[in-house]
């Protein structure tokens, strides 16, 4: 009886032992199941994995065969656009099904549920700076116009099909290792990642630290740091000179308030926004300047560098469409790519779409100034459900123009410094309907047609077709301003003028042009125009990249894709190419042994950043110094301030050596540009003198600079590091640390029908414990390219697998 | 008898986990246990053997033909999270320990609840016999 008795006690605590092993605890995943081969992490070690197959997918209304070539980028062929892009869901869901749902649940601010209350506060933000406001209005939108619902629709169920024949034993790892499992798609989801884009290609706005640095400055500084054309050379994205052949749309004027700039502003949560360097380069020459005589296409837009890579390949054909390029997975149809006619690619605009409002409280904080009156504010409830925890509500105040992000509740900011925010993506629009029409676009006005469609974040769209025609046009729903400083700095949410808060540039009146003289159409991140466009253009322009691609592209003849591969792969520092030589005169070096050999250095740079140099080690921490110590007056205090951008740093150091920005506060003496470079140059002697203790090697470019495509949930493990790849930011080749090329494409119009090449920073599958995981990484840090298929009909592509 | 008991527990695991949930096996291990039983520690054995040799097969199967790229990158996250060094090697020895030690708890489980009532009936018997014996 004893035995028995005990055996029933065994039998108990193994269920029990079994239960727990079974669920996650704390950090850890279900031991018990993540370790059993059947159904653990030991399952996703896929093995003998053949990428040239095809699949049949019972679709809506019939079967869509999905061909994969040796890239392991699927062809989808269906019988019509509703089967395509159910076809579309059900492939990205196949390869991506946990970044799509890991990026949608973060714009959602919805991570809380499934990696508990740390990832609160990024929650927090994402809903309130109005991400999910955004989505749902973007998706009535959507719904509204009969081919955008049938796209997301038909998406969505694509996804949901492939989610519910899949088995827990073959979830993707990430899904084991949190713990969780996928719920079912949405069209929401479809929207919530259009408008994640929108703020990562936004949400930079500098409002807040144009103010602070105004209130610290003054305008006469303020002016110099942050012009709105940068003073030495400006190489806008339509040619200077370009006549603007309409007549401008009445503005408004402005109400001067001189009391403005009177506080400093924080932003408690700075690591949650966008980083500067996200960015994008895009070209296209016509015949006349290609050895084939026919156009060439170029795109590679800068983002974070992360696995599963932020973009997915795909062929998408059906009677009515025929397109090739790269998706953001969870997106119906083609983002950046070609069809049989023409070709396109994007840039970001980098114009300021956003406006903060200092806020004036009633008493008791439930009303606001606004014009002479206190209104009653309105209230976004948010419930967020915490795994492992109690669901949390947060109430945020809505102002008529937006949301008070930050206050008491939410990086604890002093009454009187309160802010709301308005963020043009939250106006209604349906952005997946200029994808639809680009997808099919035959010609020129196809393409101005769907772009009509765009309205944030806005893009430079540049684009080429087999007729021989380019054009770029930038295109978003851009505010109206016309006066320096609209929209650039915190006013009175009491002055503000909801009319022409809304008011936009239109659509016709955007910056564009077509078959310019000197052969090309590009962008990158630039200023988009010159000053004789009638409207204000403020935003946060690069000034290096484009004057290296244009002055490239303006010499040269006879192009090749292999010219172009070239071009997108330069590693010239223009920065470095300008500003050093001053610098150096500067310089006084005494006898000591690194400073020579970091001088030396520096005086026989070529300023290309390469892998195997020391030189750019040193100049970008040299220069990253100069920059701290000049701007010294902005780390001391506790307000969000911003650098001014390189080039305009690198003129005053040029032109004005001897401003009161270069003077260092906590010295009796008045400092020049001189003697901060002097200082700058020591403290650089001094880091390397304590850098090169550890290790010699680490001084060179790849290691110092530690370029890394990261694991979306950071897992280090999951990510490669340290990338043999040159180049940095303001460099054509701008992958930095985290962020870079995500895509880099070439669409060649040699032979008529267009050929792509192109690689990106990742692999196909989003498999961690497949081989393919990382597969394109080697030949994109080589600055190498793939060689991409585009079949006419499902005849064509399965052959050419059966083929070999 | 043992082996067979420790063939049916492994085709029988790897039969019903491709349906069944991660736990089967150790389901299976008790329900041999329980009906098959004799000596507890010879179920042990059985079970132990039979999950661990099914699991180290499949294990060692996928491991293989993955080329050790999966096992290599979660050995180094529990490395990192852990903050010791685990290597792919460890981590099929974790797998296989798990297996065995489960399964063969369970077998012995299931064995010693049926068990205590056979030795009973057998220790009677035996009491009897000799009572019988010595009555002689």
């Amino acid at each position: 009886m004893i035995k028995r008795i005990s055996g029933i006690i065994l039998a108990v605590v193994l269920i029990v032992l079994l239960f727990f092993l079974n669920k996650p605890i704390g950090q850890l995943p279900a031991i018990g199941m993540f370790f059993s081969p059947t159904h653990g992490f030991w399952k996703n070690a896929t093995s003998k994995e053949t990428k040239k197959t095809s699949i049949e997918i019972k679709a809506l209304n019939g079967t869509a065969t999905v061909v994969y070539d040796e890239l392991g980028v699927p062809h989808i062929f269906a019988d019509n656009e509703a089967d395509l892009f159910y076809a579309q869901g059900y492939v990205e869901a196949k390869d991506r099904l946990w970044q799509m749902e890991f990026q949608t649940l973060a714009a959602a601010g919805r991570l809380t549920e499934i990696v508990g209350e740390k990832a609160l506060p990024l929650d927090q933000f994402s809903r309130r700076i109005g991400i999910v406001r955004a989505a749902e209005a973007a998706l009535v939108e959507a719904k509204k116009n009969a081919t955008s619902n049938m796209m997301v629709e038909s998406f969505t169920k694509g996804v949901n099909a492939y989610i519910k024949q899949l088995k827990k034993a073959d979830l993707p790892l990430e899904y084991k290792l949190i713990g969780y499992e996928p719920e079912n798609w949405t069209p929401l989801k479809c929207a919530l990642l259009m408008k994640f884009m929108a703020k990562d290609l936004t949400y930079y706005d500098a409002d807040v630290e144009y103010t602070n640095a105004l209130h610290l400055y003054g305008k006469e500084i303020f002016e110099k740091l942050y012009p709105d054309f940068p003073p030495p050379a400006l190489d806008p994205i339509i040619p200077v000179g370009t006549k603007w052949n309409f007549r401008s749309v009445d503005t408004f004027s402005t109400k001067t308030n001189t009391n403005l700039y009177s506080a400093l502003y924080a932003k408690p949560y700075s690591e949650f926004y966008p980083s500067k360097f996200l960015g994008s380069n895009n070209w296209s020459v016509n015949g006349s300047k290609t050895a084939s005589g026919k156009p060439i296409l170029c795109g590679d837009p800068h983002l974070g560098l992360n696995l599963p890579s932020i973009w997915y390949a795909v062929q998408l054909h059906c009677p009515t469409i025929n397109v090739e390029g790269v998706t953001i997975p969870g997106a119906p149809g083609v983002i950046i790519g070609h069809n049989e006619n023409i070709a396109w690619s994007v840039t970001n605009a980098e114009r300021d779409v956003i406006n903060n409002y200092s806020v004036e409280y009633n008493a008791d904080k439930t009303k606001y100034k606004f014009g002479n009156e206190f209104i009653p504010f309105d209230y976004d409830v948010e419930v967020y459900k915490i795994k492992g925890g109690k669901d949390v509500t947060d109430s945020i105040r809505m102002a008529k123009v937006g949301s008070i992000v930050y206050d008491e509740h939410f990086g604890k900011i002093d009454d009187k410094k309160h802010i709301a925010t308005y963020w043009r993506a939250e106006e209604p629009s349906n952005e997946i309907m200029a994808f639809y029409y680009l997808n099919k676009a035959k010609n020129q006005q196809d393409y101005l047609k769907a772009i009509d469609y765009f309205a944030c974040p806005g893009q430079n769209f540049v684009y080429a077709d087999k007729e021989n025609n380019i054009s770029i046009k930038q295109q978003g729903n851009f505010m109206l301003r016309t006066n320096a400083g609209d929209g650039s700095f915190v006013t009175p949410l009491a002055d503000a003028n909801l009319a022409q808060l809304k008011a936009r540039i239109p659509s016709d009146q955007n910056p564009y042009i077509l078959n310019p003289e000197r052969g090309f159409c590009s962008s990158a991140n630039q200023n988009p125009v010159g000053k004789a466009y009638p409207y204000l253009t403020n935003g946060r322009y690069e000034n290096y990249r484009n004057r290296v691609i244009n002055s490239t592209l303006a010499n040269a003849q006879n192009i090749t894709w292999k010219d172009m591969a070239a071009l997108q792969n330069n590693n010239l520092s223009l920065l470095a190419k300008e500003i050093l030589p001053t610098l150096l005169t500067y310089i006084s070096v005494d006898n000591d042994e690194t400073a020579n050999k970091i001088f030396g250095a520096l005086k026989v740079w070529n300023y290309e950043a390469d892998i195997a140099l020391t030189a750019p080690s040193y100049f970008y921490k040299f220069w990253s110094l100069i920059e701290a110590t000049t701007y010294d007056e902005m780390s001391d205090s506790k307000a969000s301030f911003i650098l001014p951008e390189n080039y305009n740093t690198a003129n005053l150091i040029i032109n004005e050596p001897k401003l009161s920005i270069f003077d260092i506060k906590n010295t009796d003496t008045i400092e020049t540009a001189k003697n901060v470079i002097n200082i700058a140059f020591q403290k650089t002697v001094d880091y390397f003198k304590s850098h090169n203790v550890e290790n010699k090697n680490s001084v060179l470019w790849q290691h110092y600079k530690h370029t890394s495509v990261t694991h979306l949930a950071e897992i280090n493990a999951f990510s490669i590091t340290d990338i043999p790849i040159g180049g940095y930011n303001n460099i054509v080749n701008a992958a930095a640390e985290k962020t870079g090329p995500s895509w880099r494409m070439i669409v060649d119009f040699k032979t008529g029908k267009p050929q792509c090449y192109a690689v990106y920073p990742g692999g196909q599958t989003g498999n961690v414990g497949s081989k393919y995981y990382t597969e394109f990484i080697d030949k994109w840090s080589k600055g190498e390219y793939y060689t991409f298929h585009f079949f006419d009909n499902k005849k064509q592509a399965l052959d050419a697998i059966q083929k070999k | 008898m043992i082996i067979i008991k420790i063939s049916l527990i492994a085709i029988l695991s790897f039969l019903l986990t491709l349906f069944l949930p991660w736990y089967l096996p150790f389901i299976v291990c008790f329900l041999v246990g329980l009906l098959l039983s004799n000596k507890p520690g010879n179920n042990f054995i059985a079970g132990a053997l039979g999950v661990g040799i099914f699991w180290l097969i499949y294990t060692l199967y996928l491991d293989f033909n993955n080329q050790h790229i999966l096992s290599h990158k979660i050995a180094q996250l529990f490395s990192e999270s852990l903050q010791t060094n685990i290597s792919s090697g460890i981590l099929i020895a974790i797998t296989v320990l798990i297996g065995v030690l489960l399964g063969g708890l369970s077998a012995f489980s299931g064995a010693m609840i049926m068990h205590d009532e056979t030795t009973q009936r057998l220790q009677k018997s035996v009491k009897t016999k000799r009572y019988k014996l010595n009555l002689k």
